[in-house]
């Protein structure tokens, strides 16, 4: 019994062990930031100076009181349901007609996917010109009258923006779906058929409860990725027209690093932390309930 | 003997003499590599690959280990290098000497040889108290560059008050000519050209407006500042409808092709002319002011400084040595399509060239660092062009863009 003891003992100090070089990144790459970042929220600092003036909860009451956070937010989490709708149901439409037997569905599915293989910094750039030259152009030469710079206007950037993000992260997104697709046994749907579902049945009382775990997964993922939006505006509108398209991670770091609020920057960044977390915690509750009810 | 004695000791104080009076060499025994961050402006020219072909002749112990960027990431980076450590030299604009000279990050560079060749007034945009903390090397002029053939044809002079200006507006507008192109998709544009047309008037009331701004001496709601406001409104009235939807390319072309007579841009834009069409004649003049005072805006944005944290000295002098000769201020300036601030070099010239030397030469040339000193781009005027972009798109009124633009006046002020 004893040996039996210390057997497991030492198991479990391997296994332990084995986890330590992980730990170690984890610690240093992210817990030791977000100590530090709580640390100098707690201080009004430029980010510069030797001197830190201790503030306490001072710069969260700020942000409180900030007007521009509130817009931030609204234009934050608007942009986020927005883009999670088209993108979620985009790629689950894509995968399901690129699980089908279309002609060369291997060229469409790689056309779809390359663009998550650009930077985001890359696909403002890109997006910026299409709007602003391409596409003027080519409406210009066909003699149309349609407005295509969506970049240029408040009422307009949020599409434009979505358009965009959506165009770079649908095929990453289609690709988890199409896994998921895979290993959806056959006889699910030979048995809809002998009942009678038709297609449209079938995706919704088979496809869909099926893919539960990875609609779980994109929702979560596109979700919480929309709201940390920030590097395709620093080259696609650097968040204009005016504020139009500020969003709060772009809003932190103008004011971290632009502005020399480098401890109100620390308490944004702290602020945003704590509302993924819940977001991604409610939405968690959410699916897993409705996945044990399907 | 005694004559022999007398004569070395002549001979050595002459030599003594002559040393003290002669430049300090710099030599460079180790091989040394020095870490040098570059604000890359937006022209791609590989020139630090010339920089290090000529340091290889000059200094071929040492070594330039780049690291590039753009002028809108400098803040960030030199937060993290302020606390990880400085690059040896960093090459940003003239105006940080300023935004950084508090935390006494740039070493003092007075009293060095190669700042002989730099032209004295230039000299003036890094100097913070008694301290020159750059070297100026590079210059571009910002105004209102115009289309001559256009105001030839229809008989126009540049303005020197905005009546004027409007006038020439009209006068175009009646012919089927937009008087002004822009490209205010490009936000820090926009900025800019607030930044000036506003400034303008408010160095126009006083030189010293941003440290009376801070003191609370003065307010956005003051009439200088609301004849600002007036003036970039008016600008933006007179360009194209799609103004805040396109970008310097397009803007360019239109000025190019002559759809607009006038385009208020920094001096780069010579470049890009010049490249879409060398055989377009344009001048610039001064974006007036009511008071007829409107001055060429003139910005040292190459600047060479030095940590003063560096452990390279001799190196990093090495460096700046061969920068300051003729031939390497020469390739940069033609390169970057700027002025070169080092006596002798050739300088790039642009057909707008004749203007700019008679507006300097007059005293209607402004250092840009004058107004960012007081009032910063960062902290001040992005801020509040955003907030300008949000009246006249309707979402605040005059009374909150002025309360919000008087909330940041603690940044203001010489520093």
């Amino acid at each position: 019994m004893n040996k039996n003891l210390s057997y497991q003992r030492r198991m479990r100090l391997q296994y332990a062990s084995l986890m330590v070089p992980a730990l170690v990144l984890f610690t240093v790459g992210l817990i030791v930031p977000i100590i530090m970042c709580f640390y100098f929220s707690l201080f009004s600092w430029d980010g510069f100076a030797a001197e830190k003036v201790f503030l306490g909860l001072g710069n969260y009451t700020q942000i409180v009181h900030d007007e521009y956070v509130m817009g931030t937010w609204k234009f934050t989490i608007l942009f986020a349901v927005m883009n999670s709708i088209i993108a979620d149901v985009g790629a689950l439409l894509l995968a399901v007609l690129l699980d089908s037997a279309i002609r060369a569905r291997t060229l469409h599915r790689t056309l779809v996917f390359i663009p998550c293989l650009f930077s985001s910094i890359v696909t403002g750039f890109v997006w910026k010109k299409i709007y602003s030259v391409v596409l003027p152009g080519i409406v210009e030469s066909l003699g149309l009258k349609i407005y295509t710079q969506l970049f240029g206007s408040p009422n307009t950037v949020m599409a434009g923006l979505t358009i965009a993000n959506c165009w770079q992260w649908i095929g990453l997104w289609m690709m988890i779906y199409l896994a998921a697709l895979q290993s959806i046994s056959p006889e699910y749907y030979e048995a809809a058929r002998v009942d009678g579902a038709n297609a449209v049945q079938r995706f919704f009382h088979v496809t869909v409860p099926m893919l539960m775990p990875a609609i779980i997964t994109c929702t979560v993922g596109l979700t919480t990725g929309a709201l940390k939006t920030y590097d395709i505006l620093v080259t696609a509108t650097e968040g204009g027209p005016g504020r139009s398209s500020n969003t709060i991670v772009y809003y932190t770091f103008n004011a971290a690093f632009k502005l020399k609020q480098y401890g109100y920057g620390s308490a944004m960044s702290v602020s945003l932390i704590i509302m993924l977390l819940i977001v991604a915690v409610v939405q968690l509750k959410l699916f897993s309930k409705k996945e044990v009810q399907l | 003997m005694k004559r022999l004695l007398t004569l070395a000791l002549a001979l050595m104080l002459a030599l003594t003499l002559l040393s003290s009076g002669m430049a300090e060499a710099i030599t460079v025994d180790e091989p040394t590599t020095i870490r040098v961050l570059w604000c890359q402006p937006s022209v791609l020219s590989g020139l630090e690959y010339e920089v290090e072909a000529a340091m290889a002749d000059a200094y071929p112990n040492v070594t330039i280990d780049w690291e590039l960027i753009t002028w809108e990431d400098l803040p960030s980076k030199m937060q993290q290098y302020m606390q990880s450590g400085m690059p040896d030299v960093v090459i940003a604009k003239s105006q940080d000497a300023n935004n950084y000279a508090q935390y006494g990050v740039w070493a003092d560079l007075s009293g060095k040889s190669y700042l002989d060749t730099i032209y004295t007034e230039a000299i003036s945009s890094t100097t913070i108290g008694d301290q020159i903390l750059g070297m100026p090397y590079l210059a571009s002029y910002g105004g209102v560059y115009y289309n001559r053939a256009i105001f030839a044809q229809y008989g126009l002079e540049p303005p020197t008050t905005v009546d004027e200006l409007k006038h020439i507006c009209e006068v175009l507008k009646e012919n089927g000519i937009t008087p002004f192109a822009t490209h205010f998709l490009d936000a820090w544009f926009w900025g800019w050209e607030v930044a000036i047309a506003v400034s303008g008037e408010l160095m126009s009331t006083s030189e010293t407006w941003g440290d009376e701004y801070k003191a609370g001496e003065r307010s956005a709601a003051d009439e200088d500042m609301q004849r600002g406001i007036d003036l970039i409104q008016y600008i933006v009235d007179n360009t194209f409808e799609d103004c805040f939807s396109v970008e310097q390319t397009t803007c360019d072309a239109r000025f190019v092709k002559g759809e607009a007579a006038m385009q208020c841009d920094m001096a780069t834009v010579s470049f890009n002319f010049m490249t879409l069409d060398p055989t377009l004649d344009f001048g610039v003049f001064p974006l007036p002011t009511s008071q007829g005072d409107g001055c060429l805006i003139m910005e040292c944005d190459t600047t060479f400084f030095k940590s003063s944290t560096t452990e390279h000295e001799d190196a990093v002098d090495a460096l700046l040595s061969v920068m300051a000769t003729t031939d390497m201020a020469s390739m940069w300036s033609q390169a970057q399509g700027e002025g070169s601030l080092v006596e002798g070099a050739v300088s790039f010239e642009t057909p707008a060239q004749s203007d700019i030397d008679y507006y300097s030469g007059i005293g209607l040339s402004v250092e840009q660092n004058k107004i960012t000193n007081q009032i910063p781009y960062n902290e001040y005027w992005a801020e509040f062009t955003a907030d300008l972009t949000e009246y006249m798109n309707n979402s605040i009124d005059m009374d909150t863009l002025v309360e919000r633009a008087d909330s940041r006046r603690g940044a203001c002020g010489a520093k």
